[in-house]
């Protein structure tokens, strides 16, 4: 699908490495389809909630998403499953001064019912949320109460965990709504990138689609997919954390998702290129860290909607954790500056971004770039830009002004079989 | 351009397809006959000189596809971007307009192969050795008729020096595989390398070695 011509001119301006990264972002993030799932999921469980007999029924005020869902950086969790969490909250009618364990008790008790029921099965008691399983992605639900007279939902939360009485009992002030919406607020997306992101994820849903033989139509527009350099660079950082934690520290905290949001809003959409950003924000976060290892402490970050909302309350936690994600941001920036300055061959940045962001989606976003390519050679519709000697990034999908033709020609050569050479 | 000789012309430069850069040399001859020889040389020649394609640019013993690699050193196959069958490329073509835009694919593909293994642009191999007509689609054959022995014929090419630019090789040795000459009385295929040698140095021949790369062909007369 070609790009409106207002937007044209930037988005055939994007390297192939731009290209190649947005790419990886479209195969780890929630695709369009199962964005809907999702949303019909939590639809489904805040109906079955308030359902006639529910110890919830006529007391969930407000059901909403939060985390990653609710500012589109969601990713998959494992690096060789799809496997999405979808963080929602559901603000309950009770007394601030309700007992953590009652509160979270009372949600699971809700949501899993009896034997035979919906849920029954598929439920499990967290610390602070009841989670959901579903094939390919699991529902947090956190019940929360609501304050009054602070930022629009303000909330307390609750924590409690049955199974070590000597963890203590909490009920905490935050603000996920509020982070979410000054997230937004903070990474607009810009016009062409937006709409760029937004085709290349329905493109991908439609190529999932005819692979599977499936017909369910995909969209022509899905406003939430209109992201900005700086979200897709969130979610590239954390697929990155979660490939990498999955392979060397499988025993370590990762670190939380919502920090990293932090620091990436604050940063937001300073360069035009999505490598650049990408670089930039991995640059920023080496900053923050190695300031407080510099000055021998742990960072300390806090949702800006909510000052009690402390988004550093269990990571770090201590220096050893903070250092190791620090060398491995160190790597990390090294390897996307060689990957932008390089001058890679394609199977040495194929292999870079497999590293970095698992075999499957680099490969997929590598294949998906060599389709257009042939795509467009076969259809007699290649081009070239003369000036530096380079393909079109996007193919005939966005050439730049300066691109030829390339003429037909067809590569020949000698017999594969010959004579021993001298 | 880093050479002008009239009759010739180099010209190096460099091409970035995606992510690396390529410093490329073109040869062209713009005129390869004189009075009373031709050179035998292609009238294009397309090498990468960094970094170089290599000898086994997959580390899996293969070629490179879509090179001319028979008798070149090993490091600098020349780039096959055209089909000489096809009329994608002949001298009255903008080499900018064509034998560029053509190695920018090239090396796109080239460097796709490097990494999955599969030539995925549009691409063909000939089936057999380089021709009598030496465009290198046919097959070689003796004034009878007869196919020519693949060894007797590159052989000729790496005595006569024109195994660099074996489509004019064929022209070369055109009397010998067409009219002028008798053909081989008997069947050489069995025939080890130096004997093989040795008998068409006895036919028509001055033992003349190839060179390396771009090499000159030994005078011919003008067809």
């Amino acid at each position: 699908m070609n790009y409106s011509s207002p937007s044209l001119r930037q988005i055939s301006a994007y390297s192939p490495l731009d290209v190649l990264l947005a790419d990886v972002a479209v195969r780890v993030q929630l695709t369009p389809t199962d964005y809907q799932a999702a949303v019909d999921h939590y639809q489904a469980i805040s109906e079955w909630l308030d359902r006639s007999g529910s110890p919830l029924e006529g007391k969930v005020l407000e059901f909403y998403p939060q985390g990653g869902f609710s500012i589109g950086a969601t990713v998959a969790r494992h690096s060789t499953t799809s496997d999405f969490d979808i963080d929602v909250i559901a603000q309950i009618d009770w007394s601030p001064n309700i007992d953590p364990e009652e509160a979270l008790a009372t949600l699971h008790e809700a949501i899993a019912s009896v034997k035979g029921t919906r849920y029954y099965d598929k439920t499990e008691r967290k610390t602070r949320c009841s989670t959901v399983n579903y094939k390919d992605m699991h529902l947090d639900v956190t019940p929360v109460v609501r304050t009054w007279g602070r930022n629009e939902k303000t909330s307390y939360i609750f924590h409690s965990k049955p199974s070590d009485p000597s963890e203590p009992k909490k009920t905490l002030l935050a603000n996920p709504f509020g982070f979410a919406e000054w997230f937004k607020m903070m990474t607009p997306p810009d016009t062409a990138f937006g709409e760029f992101f937004e085709r290349r994820s329905l493109d991908y849903n439609r190529v999932l689609f005819d692979a599977k033989a499936e017909t369910a139509p995909v969209p022509d527009q899905m406003p939430a997919y209109r992201k900005s350099r700086a979200v897709i660079a969130l979610q590239l950082i954390k697929r990155w954390r979660n490939v990498l934690y999955d392979r060397l520290y499988q025993n370590l905290r990762l670190p939380p998702s919502v920090l990293l949001a932090h620091y990436v809003a604050l940063n937001a959409n300073r360069t035009n290129t999505l490598a650049d950003e990408l670089i930039n924000q991995v640059d920023v976060l080496r900053s923050i860290l190695g300031g407080a290892e510099a000055e021998n402490r742990l960072v300390h970050a806090r949702n800006e909607m909510c000052r009690e909302d402390i988004f550093t309350d269990r990571w770090p936690g201590d220096r050893l954790n903070q250092h190791t994600f620090l060398k491995e941001l160190d790597g990390f920036a090294a390897d996307l500056r060689l990957m932008r300055d390089g001058g890679l061959s394609l199977a040495e940045m194929l292999k870079v971004l497999e590293r970095l962001f698992g075999e499957r989606p680099a490969r997929d976003a590598y294949e998906g770039f060599i389709r257009q390519q042939r795509e467009d050679l076969f259809a007699g519709k290649n081009v070239h830009i003369p000036k530096v000697g380079a393909i079109a990034a996007l193919g005939s999908l966005a050439a730049p002004a300066s691109a030829r033709a390339t003429p037909y020609h067809t590569d020949f050569g000698d017999p594969e079989t010959g004579p021993v050479r001298r | 351009m880093v050479c002008d000789l009239g009759f010739m012309g180099v010209w190096e430069g460099h091409l970035t397809p995606i992510f690396q850069k390529y410093k490329i040399r073109i040869t062209y001859i713009a005129n390869p006959y004189f009075d009373a020889f031709r050179l035998g040389n292609p009238r294009e020649c397309i090498i990468v000189l960094d970094p170089p394609i290599g000898a086994d640019p997959r580390g899996t013993g293969e070629p490179a596809q879509h090179t001319y690699w028979w008798d070149r050193d090993p490091d600098f196959p020349r780039l096959c971007v055209h089909d000489p069958v096809a009329d994608d490329w002949n001298p009255d073509k903008y080499i900018a307009d064509t034998l560029i835009p053509f190695t920018i694919d090239w090396l796109l593909w080239h460097e796709d192969w490097v990494a999955t293994g599969l030539w995925r642009g549009r691409g063909r191999h000939p089936r057999a050795a380089p021709t009598d007509s030496g465009d290198g689609t046919g097959v070689a054959r003796q004034s009878n008729g007869q196919l020519f022995s693949t060894a007797v014929f590159m052989n000729l090419g790496l005595l006569s020096g024109t195994c660099c630019a074996y489509r004019s090789m064929g022209s070369q040795w055109s009397a010998y595989f067409q009219a002028a000459l008798p053909p081989p009385s008997e069947d050489l295929s069995g025939l080890a390398s130096n004997e093989l040698i040795s008998h068409v140095q006895d036919l028509d021949t001055d033992g003349r070695p190839a060179c390396s790369m771009g090499a000159v062909g030994r005078p011919l007369p003008v067809p």
